[in-house]
C-alpha cells in the first residue's frame, strides 16, 4: 500500500488559468503551497501540453490526473492519450455522461458503456486509463428516457449498468461533495467501485441557513476540513482500497480561491501524515 | 445493545389524522395492515383530546413511544399550557414529549437564537423533570451551522449545554444523509439519550441542472444503507426505529407496509449479526 498523495483541484482557481502566464503562475503557486500534483482541467486550450509538461518538470509538481469533458473524447481522444502520456499520468478524464442528455434518451446508459469500453480498449493499448467523473445523478434510478423518479423500484442505477458493461480499466474518480447529494455513504461507494479508484475527491460542504425553507439547510462549497465533511472517517477504507491520489477543491470560494486551496491542504495533510 | 422496535411515524399520514375517525381508522390499519404496535404522535388534529388517544391505545393496544407537540405550545413559555401537554402525555402513557423542529424565531438568529432558545426552553424542562419525563428535540440539517466566533455546531452546543437526564434529542436518518454529517459519531454523541430515530430513504431525483437532489424515499428502494447505522443504535441505546416519509409517491399506507416489512428484515439481519458477534 503506498502512501497516498494529495493533489489540487486545478478548477478552484480556474479564473486565474484563462492565460498562459496565469496558468504557470496558479501551477508554480500550488506547487510552493506544498501540493504533490495537480488535476490538469482544459488546459490544452491555454497553452501547448508540451510546454505545461516542461514547465510542471520543473517545478516538480507532479500531474494526477487529467479532466476533460465528455464532448471531447468523441473528437479528440488521440490528443487526449498523447497529453496524459506527457504528463506522466495514467489517467485520462473522460468527464462525465451527465452532462450529454444521456439519461434522459433510450438506452443511453448503455450506449454510453459500449462507447467508453471502446475508448478504454484504444486507451488501455497505450498505457491509459480512462478516468470517469463520479457525480451524484448515477445514483438516481436508471430512467431510460423517463424522469428517473417515475421509475419503479428495483430498476438499476446507471452506477450498476456502467460498472457491468464496462472494463475494469475504465476507472472512476468518485468526488465526496456528488456523493452527499447521492445520499452514498462512502465505505459502501468503495466497495461497489473495488478496483478501480485510484483518485478520490474531496469537496466539502458547509451548511448554512435557508431563508427562504428552513429546513432545507444550504450546502455551500468550502475548505475542506472546515466544513461538515469527516474525511479522518474515510481515510482506512481509502488506503484500503488502495487509493493513489486524494485532491482537494472547491467548486466556488468566498475568499481568494489560492487561500482555500492552501486552507484546504493545511486541513488534510495532517490527516494523511 | 438494546433490541430496536419499529413503529411509525404518524406524520407520515397527517392527510388521514385531522378527525377522530380518520385517526382511528389510522391506528386501526396500522396494527392489522402494516403490523406495528408503535407510533409517535404528530401533527394530529388539534382537538382531538387525549382522552381519545389514550382510549385508541387501550384499544388496540398500542404504544406511543414519543410526540411531537405543537411547537407553539412548545415554545410558548406558558407554564400552564406545559402542565396541561405533562398531564396529557401521562395520560396516554407517553414519558418523552418531543417537538419537530424549532421555529423561525430562534432559527433565523442563528447560534445565539438557539441559545435563546435553550433559555425559553428551561421551564418546560423543569416542569418535565419535576414529573419524570423527557424532553426530545428532533433535528434537521439547520443545527449544523457553525457559530461564527467559536466553530461549533448548534447541534454540539444542543448536546454539550443540556441536562442529559431531560434533553434528549430525536435524530433523522435522511436529514442526516442530506448534510453528508456522519451519522454514527452523532448517533454515539447522543448515547444514552435518544430512544426513538426517524428513519426513511433518500431516493435521489435528478434536477434541471443535471446533480441529484435528495428525496424522501421509502425504505428498501433508496441509497441509505442502513446496517451501520442500526449498529450503532443498538450500541447507544436507541429503542424504537420510527418511520416517516414526508412525502410519498404513492399511496401512504403503501409505503409504510413497504418500508415496515424492509425495516423488520433490517432489524432480523443486525440481530443476526450480532448473535454472531457473540457467539
Amino acid at each position: 500500500m503506498s502512501k497516498i498523495k494529495i493533489g489540487a483541484q486545478l478548477r478552484t482557481v480556474r479564473d486565474y488559468c484563462l492565460t498562459r502566464e496565469g496558468l504557470f503562475d496558479a501551477l508554480r503557486r500550488i506547487r510552493e503551497m506544498g501540493y504533490d500534483g495537480v488535476e490538469l482541467e482544459d488546459v490544452h486550450k491555454v497553452a501547448e501540453p508540451e510546454r505545461i509538461a516542461e514547465y510542471l518538470r520543473q517545478i516538480g509538481l507532479e500531474v494526477c490526473c487529467t479532466r476533460s469533458r465528455y464532448g471531447r473524447t468523441e473528437f479528440d481522444l488521440d490528443r487526449m492519450i498523447e497529453e496524459a502520456k506527457l504528463y506522466q499520468t495514467p489517467y485520462m478524464g473522460v468527464g462525465t455522461m451527465g452532462c450529454e442528455d444521456i439519461f434522459y434518451s433510450a438506452n443511453g446508459v448503455h450506449r454510453y458503456a459500449a462507447f467508453m469500453t471502446e475508448l478504454t480498449r484504444t486507451a488501455e493499448k497505450e498505457g491509459i486509463f480512462p478516468t470517469y467523473d463520479l457525480r451524484s445523478e448515477e445514483f438516481v434510478r436508471d430512467g431510460e428516457g423517463k424522469l428517473a423518479y417515475l421509475r419503479a423500484p428495483g430498476t438499476p442505477f446507471p452506477i450498476d449498468t456502467l460498472l457491468a458493461e464496462t472494463p475494469q480499466a475504465f476507472h472512476i474518480a468518485p468526488d465526496s461533495w456528488h456523493l452527499v447529494f447521492a445520499s452514498m455513504p462512502i465505505p459502501e461507494v468503495l466497495t461497489l467501485l473495488k478496483g478501480r479508484v485510484d483518485i478520490f475527491r474531496f469537496r466539502d460542504i458547509k451548511i448554512q441557513p435557508n431563508d427562504l425553507t428552513f429546513y432545507r439547510a444550504l450546502r455551500d462549497p468550502c475548505e475542506c476540513g472546515e466544513g461538515v465533511l469527516d474525511f479522518a472517517s474515510w481515510l482506512p477504507g481509502l488506503r484500503q482500497a488502495d487509493v493513489k491520489w486524494i485532491t482537494l477543491g472547491q467548486e466556488f470560494c468566498t475568499k481568494d480561491p489560492f487561500a482555500c486551496l492552501e486552507i484546504s491542504l493545511r486541513n488534510v495533510r495532517p490527516l494523511l501524515d | 445493545m438494546s433490541k430496536l422496535i419499529p413503529a411509525v411515524q404518524l406524520f407520515t399520514l397527517r392527510e388521514y389524522t385531522q378527525t377522530p375517525e380518520g385517526l382511528e381508522n389510522c391506528f386501526r390499519r396500522i396494527r392489522r395492515e402494516i403490523g406495528c404496535d408503535t407510533v409517535q404522535i404528530s401533527c394530529i388534529g388539534r382537538e382531538i383530546p387525549a382522552s381519545f388517544l389514550a382510549s385508541l391505545c387501550r384499544e388496540y393496544d398500542m404504544k406511543i413511544c414519543v410526540t411531537h407537540a405543537p411547537p407553539d405550545l412548545v415554545f410558548s413559555g406558558d407554564v400552564g399550557v406545559y402542565r396541561r401537554l405533562i398531564r396529557e402525555h401521562q395520560s396516554y402513557g407517553c414519558d418523552i414529549l418531543g417537538v419537530g423542529n424549532s421555529i423561525p424565531r430562534y432559527i433565523d438568529d442563528g447560534y445565539e437564537g438557539f441559545q435563546r432558545m435553550l433559555r425559553d426552553l428551561a421551564p418546560l424542562l423543569r416542569e418535565l423533570k419535576e414529573n419524570g419525563m423527557k424532553f426530545a428535540y428532533h433535528s434537521h440539517t439547520y443545527e449544523f451551522v457553525k457559530d461564527p466566533r467559536t466553530g461549533r455546531y448548534i447541534y454540539d452546543m444542543l448536546v454539550e449545554d443540556t441536562d442529559p437526564e431531560v434533553f434528549h434529542f430525536i435524530q433523522d436518518s435522511f436529514w442526516m444523509r442530506y448534510g453528508g454529517i456522519n451519522h454514527q459519531k452523532y448517533l454515539e454523541k447522543v448515547a444514552g439519550r435518544m430512544e426513538v430515530l426517524h428513519v426513511k430513504d433518500s431516493t435521489p431525483r435528478q434536477s434541471f441542472c443535471g446533480t441529484a437532489e435528495p428525496y424522501f424515499g421509502t425504505i428498501g428502494e433508496g441509497n441509505i444503507f442502513y446496517p451501520p447505522i442500526l449498529d450503532a443504535c443498538k450500541k447507544t441505546g436507541v429503542q424504537y426505529l420510527a418511520i416517516e416519509q414526508d412525502y410519498c409517491q404513492r399511496d401512504p399506507f403503501l409505503c409504510l407496509k413497504d418500508a415496515m416489512d424492509a425495516l423488520k428484515k433490517l432489524i432480523a439481519d443486525a440481530e443476526k449479526t450480532e448473535e454472531n458477534e457473540h457467539e
